[in-house]
C-alpha cells in the first residue's frame, strides 16, 4: 500500500516512497551491523570466561583500554590477548554502525537529489570524526 | 562469575523497563553500576553509553521497519546534539565524582517527574498534541499510520528552539552516559509539531548517534571496559526486545508509579552519595 503512493505526490522534504526506500537500507545495515557486533562480543565473552581471565581487570580497567597504538594489532590480528581484542572489535562494531547509517543516508540523499539534506548529513559526519580526533587527542 | 550475573540482570532490568515506558537504560545502568557494584562512576557512564548505543540499535531496526523515523530530520538535530556531546563527554573528565553524583541524581528525578507525567496523564501531555498548518521546509515528512490506516503528513517547525533544546540533551548524554530522549522528543512534538510516534522512533535513532560521540570519547580516555560491559549490553538488548513485545500488555498506569518511586530512590542516594553521606 506504501509503495502504491505516486512518487510525485511529494511533501517538501521526503515523500513517503522515498522515506520508506531509506528505511529499508537503513534497516539492513543496522540489523547486519548489530547482528556483527553481537557475534564479536559474544565470542570474545566466551574466549574470556574459558580462559579464567578477566575479572581482576576491573581494578585496573585503564590499563586494560585499548589505544590508537592497539587499534592496529586489532586490525591485523596479531593480538596478545585474543579475547579482549575481540570484545573490543564487538564494541568498535557497534559504534561503527550508526556511522555506516550516516554514510547510507549521505548516498541516498545524493541519489534523491535532496542535497540540503545530503549537506547535512555529511556535516554530521564531520562532527562524528572530530570527536573521534578529539578522542585520540586527550588519550 | 556471580558479577557477571548482576550485570546481565541488570541490563535485562534496564533493557525492559526502558522500552516498556520509553526511557533510556542508562538511567538505571549508571547507578546500579556505581551506587551498588562500587565501579567507578566515569567507568560506569562509559558502560552505559555503550547499553545506550545498543538500546538505540534495537529500537532503530524496530522503527525503521515500520518507517517511522525521519531521517532527515534526525540529521539536522544531530548537528547542535553532537555539539553538545562532546562538551559534554569532555567535561566529565574535568568534574569531581562528587560533583557528578549530584548532577545525576538531580538528572533522575527531574526524568523520574517527567515520565510518570508522560505515561500518567498522556492526552494532557504528547499523545493528544496534534501537529498544525504551518510554512512547509525539507524536513517536512510523512509516515504510514497503522492505526488510521492512512498515510499522516506533518510539518516541521521552529528548527532552531528544537536545536536548542537537542544541545542540552547532547550534552547531558555526554556527561552523564544517558540517552537525552527525555529532553528530544518533548521538543520535537510540543515544539517542532512531529508527531508524537514519529518524535520517539526519531529520538531513538539519534540517540544511537549522540552515543557514537561519547563512545568514541570515552573509549579513547579509558572508561570502557569490555569484561564489564558485554554482560550488561547483551542483558540490556534482551530486556529491550522482551519489554518491546510486552509492552501492550503491561499496565503502564501502576509501573510508572514504581519507576517514579525507584527513580526518587535513586535520585536521593546519588545525592548522598554525592555529598558523602552514603560513603563506603
Amino acid at each position: 500500500m506504501q509503495n502504491q503512493r505516486n512518487k510525485n505526490d511529494s511533501v517538501n522534504g521526503c515523500t513517503l516512497h522515498e522515506n520508506v526506500r531509506l528505511s529499508r537500507y537503513m534497516y539492513l545495515i543496522i540489523l547486519c551491523g548489530l547482528i556483527a557486533a553481537i557475534v564479536l562480543l559474544l565470542a570474545g565473552f566466551l574466549a574470556n570466561i574459558t580462559s579464567g581471565s578477566g575479572l581482576e581487570v576491573l581494578n585496573e580497567f585503564e590499563k586494560n583500554t585499548i589505544g590508537p597504538e592497539k587499534l592496529s594489532v586489532l586490525i591485523s590480528g596479531e593480538a596478545g590477548s585474543m579475547p579482549g581484542l575481540l570484545q573490543y572489535a564487538g564494541i568498535f562494531c557497534m559504534i561503527l554502525v550508526p556511522v555506516a547509517g550516516i554514510i547510507c543516508s549521505i548516498i541516498f540523499f545524493a541519489l534523491s537529489k535532496k542535497y540540503k539534506l545530503m549537506v547535512v548529513s555529511i556535516l554530521v559526519l564531520v562532527i562524528l570524526a572530530v570527536s573521534a580526533v578529539i578522542g585520540f587527542m586527550k588519550q | 562469575m556471580i558479577l557477571l550475573l548482576y550485570l546481565f540482570l541488570m541490563g535485562i532490568f534496564a533493557g525492559l523497563i526502558g522500552s516498556v515506558i520509553g526511557i533510556g537504560g542508562g538511567i538505571i545502568v549508571v547507578p546500579f553500576l556505581a551506587l551498588a557494584l562500587k565501579i567507578p562512576i566515569h567507568l560506569a557512564i562509559g558502560t552505559s553509553i555503550i547499553c545506550v548505543l545498543a538500546t538505540s540499535l534495537a529500537a532503530s531496526i524496530r522503527f525503521f521497519k515500520k518507517n517511522i523515523i525521519n531521517p532527515g530530520l534526525a540529521m539536522v538535530l544531530e548537528i547542535p546534539t553532537t555539539i553538545g556531546s562532546i562538551a559534554g563527554s569532555i567535561t566529565v573528565a574535568f568534574l569531581k565524582n562528587n560533583v557528578l553524583f549530584i548532577i545525576f541524581g538531580c538528572f533522575t528525578l527531574a526524568s523520574g517527574i517527567f515520565t510518570y507525567v508522560k505515561n500518567r496523564w498522556p492526552l494532557k501531555f504528547g499523545a493528544g498534541m496534534e501537529p498544525t498548518a504551518s510554512k512547509s521546509s525539507i524536513f517536512d515528512s510523512e509516515y504510514y499510520d497503522q492505526l488510521s490506516g492512512k498515510p499522516v503528513r506533518y510539518h516541521v517547525r521552529k528548527i532552531a528552539y528544537g536545536s536548542a533544546l537537542s544541545t542540552l540533551a547532547g550534552f547531558f548524554s555526554g556527561l552523564l552516559g544517558v540517552g537525552g530522549g527525555v529532553i528530544k522528543v518533548p521538543a520535537m512534538n510540543a515544539i517542532m509539531d512531529v508527531p508524537l510516534k514519529v518524535a520517539t522512533a526519531t529520538s531513538s535513532y539519534m540517540i544511537g548517534i549522540t552515543a557514537v560521540v561519547s563512545s568514541v570519547i570515552y573509549f579513547f580516555n579509558g572508561f570502557i571496559n569490555p569484561v564489564i560491559t558485554v554482560p550488561a549490553v547483551a542483558g540490556v538488548l534482551i530486556g529491550a526486545v522482551s519489554g518491546s513485545f510486552a509492552a501492550g500488555k503491561i499496565r503502564t498506569k501502576y509501573l510508572v508509579i514504581i519507576i517514579l518511586a525507584v527513580f526518587i530512590l535513586i535520585g536521593i542516594l546519588m545525592f548522598m552519595r554525592g555529598f558523602n553521606i552514603l560513603n563506603y
